[in-house]
């Protein structure tokens, strides 16, 4: 039981702090940029906006053409789909640029990103997930169709593979392990179509009046940017790029908070913006404890036998059984007993995660939680027949040096 | 009373390591099951929070206008028209956010224009004058908005809202200084330096995060959004919601083709789907802390029976030597007593200490006394039960040694 418990929180706490994309999670960097309130500026980290302002987004991609780096928000649109038996529907999607699909390694079924003329012209092009171009085209190859999307003809240019990531480190604000987007289209076009935002907007400077235009120009931040870095000496140059740039934007009156701008690496973006909640980590730790107290019974239970078969092993000594073979019959006594707790705790974490799945059943995607796969398997067991080995090393120690004439003698 | 500690103690080094696992057990229980009652009354006692709204009869509607024809500002009014001439609602509003569905809109508020005024942030709903009455508020003080108040945020007519209601949580907070009652009349300012003035005070009013702890710091503005995805909230008449949702899902599509209805929800199922998660965490500690108090008891039902299978020839001697049989099971009571009240107090200092670490990194409340006892208590009273149940046995040992 207890390796079942710690086995149900063990494979949620997994799935939460999974590395989304390990290939690469140590050359991508989250841009930040402190374009926040002067009047509340503190020291911790907490306090530099999470995401950028559109005039320092458009900066970016122009000033940096060469970097890889994709700038993007997340948006939701009306697919009105041809056939007349499919209904108009509400889609979630990604306003980006071009590089976003080779910054985090999308994998394409079909066709390929947009190019950088795409985004300069805010062409209406778009790049449709695997399951969206099943249901409106029945899986075939699209590229070269069109959908309407919020009135927009929009050209396919790309259809992914399967994908998500999880957590979706490229954009946390709306929900981590939420589904991915089912449709990607220009940045530069979203914008031009004042498509509804999906995430969060965070504005500390009153916007003059509620025009698109003068909310673009606001200090208003809802965009979050992603660059990546090969080497050192690129990560130097892109930082100093940014040093410039915040000096540059002071002389025209922005950024009036000294310079706290900086590259976040990605795992520790993740780590920052607690993709994985500190009440997890409480749950693990607490289903860890449990685990430990019911290894205290083990041991125990180990003893108790021990000491009412001391007799009996007290015999196999006087009859020529060594200390190491006394000893390495408790330890494989132990290791049936770490075997047979490890096959009952695993039915017992398939019953915790069935019942996980049924409290949290309306969650989206949640399915994707609580499965075991393989290394969750392997970790299981290895930690059932560790920690019943480790527990069992005393009584080991305690059968080998049983002695052998005080034990007959006892008993006669 | 005379409960031979000294003996006692010196007796159970006999059997230490029995003694000592139990004693870590306990320990080990106490400190988690502390923090998980902790945390289960905290989250619970947010997932029982009053909302101070009609959740029984509530419905709410996502409506998302895509095509060229759709006109912002008119297409509502017009849904709105419709819902409102419904025989089965009751009332209707069109929002910006519905209340315990985790997605909403936020707005820092400031006492004056002062840099020294008082900044609290709060949920924000644009709404008219039927807010209220659909989500049957209880208005303390002031009045409602009047028709005429009412403003379109956007669009060609957009202007700013001279009027605005307030909570009760939120009026404290704001004006700390004043009376609940003086705050009407008073000017309250967002989005930079736009004020408008207070002309009511609500009970009640939830945030769109269900699981905020400032539950009720929320307020109304006299106006309205002109967008292309808008909110509408449905307050059916007693006993018609669940007949109602298919209903309206259906005639609300065909009633116009230029939009969409992509959600269609009783707000019950919002507020569950909202809270979800602090449930699991509440069923994951209290299974965590059953188990714990089951695995720890039967460890003292373990020992305990091996000790008195152990000792059946020194209780039969003592039994000759004229020692009672409740005085033999005192003993073993006083003997678990000692184990236990070591593991407790120990328990309870890590449950301190984890508790700190979880104050600072996971904004756990602090320990009360009742998470601190009730946990205690009740190990203690298992822990004597099953030690007295566990040594009647040697009641029945006879005083003749074998």
């Amino acid at each position: 039981m207890g390796i079942g418990l710690f086995m149900t929180i063990m494979t949620i706490y997994y799935y939460m702090s999974n590395d989304p994309i390990p290939q690469k999670s140590d050359v991508l960097y989250r841009i930040l940029l402190d374009a926040g309130n002067p009047d509340t500026v503190d020291d911790s980290d907490q306090s530099i906006p999470r995401q950028i302002t559109y005039i320092d987004a458009t900066n970016l991609m122009a000033e940096q053409p060469d970097a890889k780096q994709a700038v993007m928000y997340g948006v939701t649109g009306v697919v009105n789909p041809d056939s007349p038996t499919l209904k108009p529907m509400e889609v979630p999607g990604r306003a980006t640029t071009f590089q976003f699909f080779d910054l985090f390694d999308v994998p394409f079924d079909y066709g390929a990103p947009w190019d950088r003329s795409a985004d300069e012209s805010a062409l209406p092009v778009v790049v449709i997930s695997k399951s969206l171009n099943e249901r409106i085209f029945g899986g075939t190859d699209s590229i070269g169709r069109s959908i309407e999307l919020s009135a927009v003809r929009f050209q396919i240019v790309g259809v992914l593979q399967d994908w998500s990531m999880l957590p979706k480190a490229y954009d946390l604000n709306t929900g981590p392990f939420d589904p991915p987007a089912e449709l990607f289209i220009p940045f530069s076009k979203a914008v031009e179509m004042e498509l509804p935002r999906r995430g969060n907007t965070n504005c500390w400077k009153p916007v003059p009046t509620i025009e698109y235009r003068d909310f673009l120009n606001s200090e208003c931040v809802w965009i979050q940017a992603w660059v990546e870095l090969q080497t050192a000496e690129a990560y130097d140059l892109y930082s100093n790029f940014l040093t410039g740039y915040i000096e540059e934007q002071k002389l025209l009156g922005r950024f009036e908070r000294p310079n706290r701008s900086r590259l976040y690496p990605l795992t520790d973006w993740l780590v920052f913006r607690e993709a994985v909640p500190p009440i997890v980590f409480a749950l693990l730790a607490s289903s860890f404890m449990f685990l430990l107290v019911c290894q205290c019974n083990t041991l125990s239970l180990l003893m108790a036998k021990l000491l009412s078969n001391a007799r009996e092993i007290g015999i196999r000594r006087a009859l020529g059984a060594s200390r190491t073979a006394v000893f390495f019959q408790i330890g494989v006594e132990a290791f049936v007993i770490g075997v047979l707790g490890s096959v009952l705790g695993l039915l017992f974490t398939l019953g915790g995660l069935e019942a996980m799945t049924y409290l949290l059943r309306d969650e989206e995607n949640i399915e994707q939680f609580f499965r075991l796969d393989t290394p969750l398997i392997l970790i299981g067991v290895a930690t059932a027949i560790v920690s019943t080995l480790i527990v069992a090393l005393y009584p080991m120690f305690r059968a080998s040096y049983i002695a052998v004439a005080s034990q007959l003698r006892a008993s006669i | 009373m005379n409960l031979e500690l000294i003996p006692t103690l010196k007796a159970m080094r006999t059997s230490l390591l029995g003694f000592a696992l139990i004693m870590f057990q306990v320990l080990l229980s106490v400190a988690v099951a502390v923090n998980a009652v902790s945390a289960s009354r905290f989250v619970g006692s947010q997932l029982n929070a009053e909302t101070g709204i009609d959740e029984d009869n509530l419905l709410h509607i996502t409506i998302y206008g895509f095509s060229s024809q759709f006109v912002v500002g008119v297409d509502s009014d017009n849904d709105l028209r419709y819902l409102r001439n419904h025989p089965k609602v009751a009332n209707a509003i069109q929002t910006n956010a519905v209340p315990l569905s985790n997605s909403g809109w936020y707005t820092t508020l400031r006492s004056s224009t002062e840099s020294d005024a008082i900044e609290i942030n709060a949920a924000r709903y644009m709404v008219d004058d039927q807010a209220i009455d659909t989500l049957r508020l209880e208005l303390l003080y002031g009045r409602n908005f009047l028709p005429e108040e009412i403003v379109w945020r956007d669009g060609p007519n957009h202007s700013l809202p001279p009027a605005m209601i307030i909570t009760e949580s939120l009026a404290s907070k704001l004006f700390p200084d004043v009376p609940v009652e003086d705050v009407i009349g008073k000017l309250v300012h967002y989005d930079g330096d736009i004020g408008a003035s207070v002309v009511g005070i609500l009970k009640y009013l939830p945030q769109p995060a269900a699981n905020n702890s400032n539950l009720h710091d929320s307020f109304m503005l006299s106006q309205k959004l002109a967008w292309v995805r808008y909110g509408l909230i449905v307050r059916a008449h007693e006993g018609f919601r669940d007949s109602l949702l298919p209903e309206l899902e259906q005639e609300l599509t065909e009633l116009n083709p230029n939009r969409i209805v992509p959600t269609i929800q009783t707000l019950e199922d919002t507020h569950r789907r909202s809270t979800n998660g602090n449930v699991a965490v509440v069923w994951i500690f209290s299974v965590t802390t059953v188990l714990l108090a089951i695995t720890t008891m039967l460890s003292i039902v373990g020992v305990e029976n091996f000790n008195v299978k152990r000792r059946i020839r020194q209780i039969s001697i003592r039994r000759v030597l004229g020692a009672t049989r409740w005085g033999i099971v005192r003993y073993f009571l006083v003997e678990i007593s000692i184990v236990l009240g070591i593991g407790l107090s120990l328990g309870l200092l890590v449950a301190i200490y984890f508790n700190g670490l979880l104050v600072t990194s996971a904004e756990f409340p602090k320990l009360d006394w009742l998470d601190a006892t009730l946990p205690t208590i009740a190990f203690l009273v298992l822990g004597l039960t099953s030690v007295f149940i566990t040594s009647l046995q040697t009641t029945r040992i006879s005083p003749v040694p074998r």
